[in-house]
């Protein structure tokens, strides 16, 4: 693969994974964080090559795209919206600042990168791609906001793919559950789920890769995890009422 | 007196559902933005209503119209129905729009409906609702910004048909197609048919309806349900006959020069 690449949220987890499968492929790897660089270790994090911006800021964006041609890339072969948060918990508890970062980082964040970027993308005839999730796809009683806006990435990707066919691909992945740092950080109590049992980023990391070469629209990671969007999909009625019923015992 | 809250109550679906669910006998509080049309449609309710004047794009507005609903006694319904679209290439768009068209269509719900939970200003037994669009069955080419809005609403509103079901509140979400309203006209290619758009009078009888059966979804009408399936079995085809009908037909639509 000889290619600029653009990757946000590169500093953990999924996103780590991914840079350094990419890191001895690609032409130009464009590392984004929002942490110091002098918190990451490793050789991958260059000044050259790594933009800090942190996408719960509304000039994130912005500083992105400006990142870019400062350093003269005029073309991006492909462009990975990464970067993830949210919150685990009742609705109710939700804050208002909780729920408007969620939706800023998670939705807004890249949408507005993916239109600053459009010419870039243009010209190479490139792609971009959403790291959605699985919750897109079922009810999630407790990450309510986290799943409406993997869902709502999801409707954008799926509309846009029609504007831009023939010029840009527009592409979704959908890992599931993964041993990140993410479920901590979104406040899942430790207990809750055994998150060493979950497949580890290095293996989804490399799932995603296939998934981008193949040029599906959208990808499910794992077969589980197909089988449960599935379900979600297809089952809704009986799925929603028995998670009704256990929500309700609880 | 049972008593509704309804957003984007002065125009449109909105409108219509006030003046339905007054008649119906509910205290209506209405939320809009157009203070004078919001009055207008007050004074044309049967019963006695509320307004809050609010534009849900602006974070303080919400804010304060978020106070000011908490401070009210609890809600038996709740219709986050305030929508707006911006249609065009989202290449050639401009950002601001399509901005607004989120925080309207998916923020504000999202923060109103946190601030209702919290307060337990949504009355046990009663019924959230959720107006989203058909455009979560077959994509919309030329507003893609909206239908991410409308997914994300749908995603939310499913997620909470579980997570509020022990306090006993019911949620449906809506899918309405096509409907004769001023904002329908506004984002339609030139030349549509006025004649199969829904009145939004009768949409608002179905949703009524549809509340006090507790249904938790309303696709209205069988051509809009023939969609909806049609996207659930063949989503390219349907991707495919949306973009012919609406994406092809947009003055901004095809690849920019730039
Ligand atoms: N883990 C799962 O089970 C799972 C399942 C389905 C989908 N996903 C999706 O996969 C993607 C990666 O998740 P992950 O599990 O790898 O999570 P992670 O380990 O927490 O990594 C998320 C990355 O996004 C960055 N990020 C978060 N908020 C940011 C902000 N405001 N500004 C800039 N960067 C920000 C993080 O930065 P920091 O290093 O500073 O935190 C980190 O680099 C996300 O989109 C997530 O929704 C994950």
């Amino acid at each position: 693969m000889a290619a600029t690449i653009l990757l946000t949220g590169a500093t953990d987890g999924i996103g780590l994974a991914l840079a350094r499968i990419w890191a001895g492929r690609a032409e130009r790897l464009v590392l984004h964080g929002r942490r110091p660089i002098e918190e990451m270790g490793e050789a991958l994090f260059t000044p050259e090559g790594y933009c800090r911006a942190d996408l719960a800021r509304a000039e994130a964006p912005a500083e992105v795209a400006r990142f870019l041609e400062e350093r003269g890339v005029d073309r991006l072969d492909l462009l990975v919206h990464n970067a993830g948060t949210g919150y685990f918990g009742d609705t109710a508890e939700q804050a208002g600042r909780s729920i408007r970062e969620t939706v800023r980082v998670n939705l807004e964040a890249p949408i507005e990168l993916t239109h600053r970027l459009l010419p870039l993308l243009r010209a190479a005839g490139g792609r971009v791609v959403f790291v959605s999730s699985i919750a897109a796809t079922m009810p999630c009683a407790e990450y309510a906001v986290y799943a409406a806006t993997k869902a709502a990435l999801e409707g954008f990707a799926r509309s846009l793919r029609i504007e831009l066919a023939g010029e840009v691909d527009v592409q979704v992945v959908r890992p599931g559950a993964t041993r990140t740092g993410m479920h901590a950080k979104t406040g899942v109590p430790p207990g809750r789920i055994d998150v060493e049992r979950f497949p580890p980023a290095q293996k989804v990391a490399g799932e995603i890769v296939r998934a981008i070469d193949s040029n599906r629209s959208r990808t499910t990671i794992g077969l589980g995890n197909k089988l449960l969007v599935a379900a979600g999909r297809n089952l809704a009625v009986p799925l929603d009422g028995a998670l009704r019923r256990k929500e309700r015992r609880a | 007196m049972k008593r509704c809250l309804v957003t984007g109550a002065a125009a449109g679906i909105g409108r219509a559902l006030a003046l339905e669910l007054s008649r119906a006998g509910f205290f209506v509080h209405g939320v809009d933005v157009d203070a004078a049309a919001g009055a207008a449609t007050a004074s044309e309710l049967e019963g006695p209503s509320d307004f809050t004047i609010a534009d849900l794009a602006s974070d303080g507005d919400v804010a304060r119209a978020a106070a000011e609903l908490v401070e009210r006694p609890p809600f038996d319904w709740v219709v986050h129905n305030a929508g707006i679209n911006a249609v065009g290439a989202f290449a050639r768009s401009e950002l601001e729009p399509q901005r607004r068209v989120m925080a309207i269509n998916l923020l504000a719900p999202l923060l109103l409906t946190a601030e209702l939970l919290r307060a337990e200003r949504i009355a046990r037994g009663g019924s959230l609702v959720f107006v989203s669009s058909l455009s979560r069955f077959v994509g919309y080419p030329g507003a893609a910004c909206y239908a991410a809005s409308k997914d994300g609403l749908a995603s939310y509103a499913r997620s909470l048909s579980v997570s509020l079901a022990p306090r006993g509140i019911h949620v449906l979400t809506v899918y309405p197609g096509p409907t004769r309203t001023e904002h329908a006209r506004r984002h339609s290619p030139p030349g549509s048919s006025e004649a199969k758009r829904m009145p939004p009078e009768e949409l608002a009888v179905r949703i009524r309806r549809a509340v006090e059966a507790r249904k938790r979804v309303l696709i209205p009408g069988a051509a809009n349900r023939f969609s909806a399936a049609l996207g659930h079995v063949a989503p390219r085809v349907a991707e495919r006959a949306m973009k012919k009908l609406i994406f092809d037909k947009l003055p901004s639509a095809g690849p920019a020069t730039s």
